[in-house]
């Protein structure tokens, strides 16, 4: 016996010559019934068929259902860190310049140092018969304004002329230009303007 | 148009996701696998199971099938490894007295009884000896055809044929595997 034949094919001749037993039952095994088909796995197959080609068609349009779970991670951590540079203060943003923090940072610095010294409160006692005394019917009108309480007694006690009033208010306004007194400051300068 | 042009236009409708063809394809090829995964032994009880994994591997490569070898060399290629998994499942190895045969309950005709010896012979060879077998004297495959299915040398193939059948004519004559 050989291993093999020219043309790759069984040969029968010799086969037969050195495999009498052998050839008989291959021929016999050859004709032995296989169990046969289920047409339930025949049903299987062609549904994992569908459902294979449904993925495919999905993919092709561009709509797959399924996102890498890193994909996911990473869009929330640029969310999130975008969301803290939104919030950052100015003197932080790396996009200003360096003039404009630093422009932020003073006003920032201003604004705490005035928070920490607030203006004192000024009381005036109303004692019978005292200089508050008179002062009372200007002093309800300018509140507790000191500035233009002082310019009201300059104005009755010190008789100091309109032009001299004027620029007593004048000074005053500028000074508490953000006070609301000042609003009747104005209306005074008006009246006493010449 | 010859039967592998037809073949190769069925592969190309069913990969572009044409039920009907890959229909086709599984109505041309399941009885042949199926006597083949049978006489490489894979159980009877296990033929279904084996039959559905080769055609599930089959479509899931349809797209990269490249047409280097026939439709069938390559599914029946598929075939081998779907084999060897399950065998390597069924162990311990397959015994002489396991062997899956439709056995005929009388068992009385001669040639019946050949068959069924020369199956358990078959299933006692190692693995690469028993698919080029199978392959090459039970499905009448030449050798460049099997040496396409199997990705082995002919050379090659051709002596694990020549080894294979001195066992089983060894065996046979033996009556070593007799029932």
């Amino acid at each position: 016996m050989t291993p093999g034949n020219d043309d790759g094919r069984r040969s029968p001749e010799r086969e037969t010559h050195d495999d009498g037993a052998l050839l008989a039952a291959l021929s016999a095994l050859r004709t032995t019934p296989v169990p046969p088909p289920n047409e339930l796995t025949r049903a299987r197959i062609l549904a994992a068929f569908d459902r294979e080609r449904a993925v495919v068609a999905s993919r092709r349009r561009g709509g797959s259902r399924y996102v890498p779970r890193g994909l996911v991670a990473a869009a929330v951590l640029v969310a999130f860190s975008w969301s803290l540079f939104q919030r950052a203060p100015d003197e932080f943003d790396p996009w200003k310049s360096i003039e404009t923090r630093l422009a932020v940072l003073e006003a920032r610095a201003e604004r705490a140092s005035l928070e920490r010294s607030p203006k004192p409160v000024i009381s005036v006692e109303f004692a019978p018969g005292s200089l508050a005394e008179k002062l009372r019917p200007d002093f309800e009108v300018t509140g507790n304004d000191p500035g233009l309480l002082r310019l009201v007694a300059a104005r009755r006690l010190e008789g100091l002329d309109d032009a001299g009033a004027l620029n007593r208010y004048r000074a005053l306004v500028e000074r508490y230009a953000e006070s609301p007194a000042a609003v009747v400051a104005k209306q005074r300068i008006e009246l006493l303007a010449p | 148009m010859n039967e592998d042009t037809a073949e190769r236009i069925l592969v190309e409708r069913a990969g572009a996701g044409d039920r009907a063809a890959f229909s086709a394809l599984h109505a041309a090829h399941r009885e042949g696998l199926r006597r083949f995964l049978f006489h490489l032994a894979v159980r009877q009880n296990d033929l279904d199971d084996a039959e559905q994994e080769v055609f599930l591997v089959t479509l899931r490569g349809l797209d990269t099938f490249a047409a280097r070898s026939t439709f069938r060399t390559w599914i029946y290629g598929i075939a081998v490894n779907v084999a060897r998994t399950m065998l390597r499942r069924q162990r311990p190895r397959v015994e002489i007295e396991d062997v899956p045969v439709d056995v005929d309950p009388a068992g009385v005709e001669e040639g019946r009884e050949l068959a069924d010896r020369l199956a358990r012979a078959i299933a006692r060879l190692p693995e690469p000896q028993k698919e080029a077998f199978v392959l090459h004297h039970v499905e009448d495959w030449s050798f460049p055809e099997v040496s396409a299915a199997l990705g082995v040398p002919e050379g090659t193939l051709r002596r694990r044929v020549f080894e294979a059948r001195a066992s089983l004519r060894l065996w046979l004559e033996r009556r070593e595997v007799a029932r």
